[in-house]
C-alpha cells in the first residue's frame, strides 16, 4: 500500500506516520515517528501485521514502544498501539513511553473498553446442513399435518353448515365477496389486460415468420381459456386475498378477539374461515372469466396493432378454432383453487401466536404456500384434462 | 354454578404449565389465582374457559365436563387483559353479538336484545356510549364493554384474565371497588387471574397462589397473609424478613431470639419470616434481648420504614411514626428490638 501511494505522490499526505524497530538482545524498542492517524494505520497496515506475527522470533523480553516522536495520536492509532502493547506483552513486558498527557489518557480509555475482535459467526458443519435439513423436513411434515387436519375441520364445519344453513353468516359473505372480487377487478384487469399484450406481441413475432399470424388467435383463445386467464387471476387473488384473510384473522388472534368468539360461543371457523373461504369460491369463477376476456381483448388489440389481424378476422378465427370446452376446463379450476388459497390464507391467519411479527411471518408463508399449491394443482388439472383427452 | 379442577395437567413442550392442579370454586364465590408470572395462572384460566385443552384431569363446572359439550353450549365469560372488543363494531353490537349470533330458537328477540344489552350498559355505567366504537374510549371504559360482553351470553361463570392489567393506577382503584360490587349485585361464580397481591387481598373470597406450575395454598386473604402455606406464600404475599435459623426442642434461634415453632421432633436449618410490623422497637436500656442499629427510616404517609442491620441481617420494620417521634430515634442509634410473631419453616 505505501508503495503504491509513493507511485502517485499527489494522493499522499505529506506527513504520514512511520515506526522503527530496533533490537538489542533480549530489548525490543518500538519507535512511532509522525502522525499516528487513520491513514498512517491503514498505510502500515501490512507492515504492523508483518511485524507483530515475527515477535515471537525475535521473543523479545522487554519491549518499549517510544511514542515520543509522534505528532498526533488519534483513536485508531491509539487502538493500533494498544494491540501492539498487547501482543508484545504476550513475550515479557511492554511499555509504552514517551506519551504525552493527552496521549496518555486516550491509551488509558482505550485499554479500558474490552477490545475484543468481533466473535466470528459459526461456520456450520456439513453436520449441522444436514441436521438443518431434517429439521426443515420435519416442520413441513408438521405444517402439512396440520393444513390437512384443517382441511378436516373445515370440510366438518361445511357440512353441519350445510344441514344448516340457517346459520351461515350471509352479510359476512357479501362482504368479503365484495373484498375479494369487486374490488380485485381493476387489478386483476389491468394485469390480465397487459399479460395478453405482451403475449401476443411476443409470440406473434415467432409466427410472423412462417406467415401464420392469423393462427395467434387459436394460440391466445386456448392458452387463455385454459390456463392463463384463471392461473393469473389466482396468482393475483392469492397475493392480495389470501395475505389479507391471513392478516385479518392473524391480528384478531392477537387481539385475543379470536378466543373472545369462543367464550361466548361463536366456533371461529364459522364466523371467521366459511365466510371468507365461500365468498372467494363464488367470486373467483366471475373474476376468472373477467380476466379471460379482458386477457383475449388484449391480445385481439395487440393482434390489430402488430399483426394486422383485424378485429373481425379476430373473432371469425375464435369462433372457429377455439370450442368453448376450452373455457370449461379453465372455469372447473377456478373453485378449486379458491378453497386452497381461502384455506391457506385462513389456516396461517389462525397459526398465528404470540407477536406481531408472527403475523408477518404467517402472511409471508401464506403466500408463497397457496402460490404453490395452485400451481401444482393447475399441473395436475393439466395432466387429468389431457389423459381424459378434453 | 361451582368449578372444579381435578388433577389438572399441561405442558407446552418441555416446559410444565401446571402440574396436577386441583381447585374448587364454590357457587357465587369470587376467587384470585395469584402468582408471579409463569406461575401458570393464565394457563389455568384458559383450560377453566376451554380455551386451552388439559394434557389430563379434566374441569368441571357445576358438575359438568365443558370439554365434551360444543363450544356454543358453554356459556363462559371471559374478560382479557386487553378487552378484545371487536373494533368493527359498536359498543351495542360488540355487547349484543354474543346473542345475535344464537341459533334462531334460542335467539331472543330483537326487542329483548335491545333490552338486555341497555340493562347491561346501565349495569357498567356505559349507556351514553352505546353508539360509540371501542377506538372512542378509554381503557377503563373498554374493559367496563368487555365485562358487559361477558355478561350478556349469561354465562355459568366469569372468567377474568389480569382485567385490570392494562389500567393506570387511579383507574383500577375504581374499577376494582366497582368489580366487587358488581359481583355482589350479580353473584355468579368468578375467577380472576392477577401478579398484584393488593388487587388479590381486595378483590377475592379466597385466594389461590400459584407457583411454577402448582397451586401452594388457597386460603382467603387474612387467613393467607396470617398462616403462610409455605415458604413462597410468605416471600410473595406482602414483604417478610427472612431469617435462617436453627430449630432444636421445638425452639428456633436466630441471634438472640428464640422463637416458638410447631415442629417438636425437627432439629436442623429453618427459615423465619417475620413482617415488618411484626418486630417491635424500643429505645435501648441496656436490658434488651436484641440490640439493632437503625440504617435509615423512610416516612411512607402514617407509617414510617425503618431499616435495621442486626449483626450481619438487615430487617425491615414498619413503625407508626408518632410512635418514632415518641421514642426519639433516628437514624445511627442503637435500638432494641422483639420479634412477635414469626413463620418458621423446614429447611434453607
Amino acid at each position: 500500500m505505501l508503495k503504491s501511494i509513493s507511485r502517485k505522490p499527489k494522493a499522499q499526505k505529506p506527513d504520514i506516520g512511520t515506526f522503527e524497530t530496533e533490537v538489542d538482545g533480549d530489548r525490543l524498542l518500538l519507535t512511532l515517528v509522525g502522525r499516528w492517524d487513520v491513514p498512517t494505520v491503514m498505510a502500515n497496515q501490512p507492515a504492523l501485521q508483518k511485524f507483530a506475527e515475527n515477535l515471537a522470533v525475535e521473543a523479545a523480553k522487554h519491549s518499549v514502544i517510544d511514542l515520543s516522536s509522534v505528532t498526533r495520536l488519534d483513536t485508531v492509532g491509539a487502538i493500533a498501539v494498544s494491540v501492539l502493547r498487547e501482543r508484545m506483552a504476550r513475550f515479557g513486558t511492554a511499555e509504552i513511553t514517551g506519551a504525552h498527557e493527552a496521549q496518555e489518557a486516550l491509551l488509558d480509555q482505550i485499554a479500558k473498553v474490552d477490545a475484543q475482535p468481533i466473535p466470528r459467526l459459526p461456520i456450520p458443519t456439513a453436520r449441522d446442513r444436514i441436521a438443518n435439513l431434517g429439521k426443515w423436513a420435519v416442520d413441513i411434515g408438521h405444517e402439512t399435518r396440520e393444513l390437512v387436519g384443517f382441511f378436516g375441520e373445515l370440510c366438518v364445519v361445511l357440512f353441519r353448515l350445510a344441514r344448516h344453513p340457517g346459520r351461515i353468516r350471509l352479510t359476512s359473505i357479501v362482504n368479503h365477496m365484495q373484498q375479494v372480487g369487486i374490488d380485485a377487478m381493476p387489478i386483476v384487469g389491468l394485469l390480465a389486460f397487459l399479460i395478453g399484450v405482451v403475449l401476443t406481441f411476443i409470440s406473434g413475432d415467432q409466427l410472423q415468420r412462417f406467415g401464420a399470424s392469423v393462427f395467434i388467435v387459436n394460440l391466445i383463445g386456448i392458452g387463455v381459456l385454459r390456463e392463463l386467464g384463471i392461473l393469473i387471476t389466482a396468482i393475483i387473488v392469492a397475493g392480495r386475498s389470501g395475505s389479507a384473510f391471513t392478516a385479518e384473522i392473524g391480528t384478531m388472534k392477537i387481539n385475543q378477539e379470536v378466543d373472545a368468539m369462543r367464550t361466548i360461543g361463536l366456533d371461529p371457523m364459522e364466523i371467521l374461515v366459511i365466510p371468507r373461504v365461500i365468498a372467494l369460491i363464488v367470486m373467483l369463477i366471475p373474476l376468472g372469466f373477467f380476466a379471460d376476456i379482458v386477457e383475449i381483448a388484449g391480445g385481439a388489440l395487440m393482434a390489430s396493432i402488430s399483426l394486422n389481424v383485424t378485429f373481425t378476422q379476430f373473432v371469425n378465427q375464435f369462433h372457429a378454432a377455439v370450442s368453448l370446452q376450452h373455457l370449461w376446463v379453465g372455469m372447473v379450476k377456478a373453485p378449486f383453487f379458491a378453497f386452497v388459497i381461502a384455506m391457506v390464507g385462513c389456516f396461517h391467519g389462525m397459526a398465528v401466536s404470540g407477536s406481531a411479527e408472527s403475523v408477518g411471518q404467517q402472511t409471508t408463508a401464506s403466500v408463497v404456500q397457496s402460490i404453490f399449491l395452485v400451481i401444482t394443482l393447475d399441473a395436475i388439472f393439466a395432466v387429468v384434462s389431457s389423459q381424459i383427452g378434453w | 354454578m361451582t368449578i372444579e379442577v381435578r388433577n389438572v395437567c399441561k405442558s407446552f413442550g418441555a416446559y410444565q404449565a401446571l402440574d396436577n392442579v386441583s381447585l374448587t370454586v364454590a357457587d357465587g364465590e369470587l376467587m384470585a389465582l395469584l402468582g408471579p408470572s409463569g406461575s401458570g395462572k393464565t394457563t389455568l384460566l384458559r383450560i377453566i374457559a376451554g380455551l386451552d385443552q388439559p394434557d389430563s384431569g379434566e374441569v368441571l363446572i357445576h358438575g359438568q365436563d365443558l370439554s365434551k359439550q360444543a363450544v356454543r353450549d358453554r356459556r363462559v365469560g371471559f374478560v382479557f387483559q386487553h378487552y378484545s372488543l371487536f373494533k368493527n363494531m359498536s359498543v351495542f353490537e360488540n355487547v349484543a353479538f354474543g346473542l345475535r349470533v344464537r341459533p334462531r330458537q334460542q335467539r331472543p328477540s330483537d326487542a329483548e336484545i335491545k333490552r338486555r344489552v341497555d340493562e347491561l350498559l346501565g349495569l357498567v355505567q356505559l349507556d351514553p356510549f352505546a353508539a360509540r366504537y371501542p377506538a372512542q374510549l378509554s381503557g377503563g371504559q373498554r374493559q367496563r364493554v368487555a365485562l358487559a360482553r361477558a355478561l350478556a351470553i349469561e354465562p355459568k361463570v366469569l372468567l377474568l384474565d389480569e382485567p385490570f392489567g392494562a389500567l393506570d393506577a387511579r383507574v383500577r382503584k375504581e374499577l376494582r371497588r366497582w368489580v366487587r360490587k358488581l359481583h355482589k349485585e350479580i353473584n355468579v361464580t368468578s375467577v380472576f387471574v392477577t401478579h398484584d397481591q393488593e388487587e388479590a387481598l381486595e378483590l377475592a373470597d379466597r385466594i389461590a397462589i400459584m407457583n411454577l406450575g402448582e397451586i401452594e395454598q388457597v386460603a382467603t386473604p387474612s387467613e393467607a397473609y396470617d398462616r403462610p402455606a409455605t415458604q413462597f406464600v410468605s416471600e410473595f404475599l406482602g414483604f417478610a424478613n427472612r431469617l435462617t435459623c436453627h430449630v432444636e426442642n421445638g425452639i428456633a434461634r436466630f441471634g438472640d431470639f428464640s422463637l416458638p415453632t410447631e415442629f417438636d421432633n425437627y432439629a436442623g436449618d429453618a427459615v423465619a419470616y417475620v413482617r415488618p410490623h411484626e418486630i417491635g422497637l424500643n429505645r435501648a436500656n441496656g436490658h434488651d434481648i436484641a440490640r439493632a442499629t437503625i440504617d435509615s427510616i423512610v416516612a411512607l404517609g402514617p407509617t414510617a420504614r425503618v431499616d435495621l442491620a442486626y449483626g450481619e441481617q438487615r430487617l425491615e420494620v414498619l413503625v407508626d411514626r408518632e410512635r418514632l417521634t415518641e421514642l426519639g430515634l433516628v437514624v445511627g442509634d442503637p435500638c432494641a428490638i422483639t420479634i412477635t410473631r414469626a413463620h418458621v419453616f423446614r429447611g434453607t
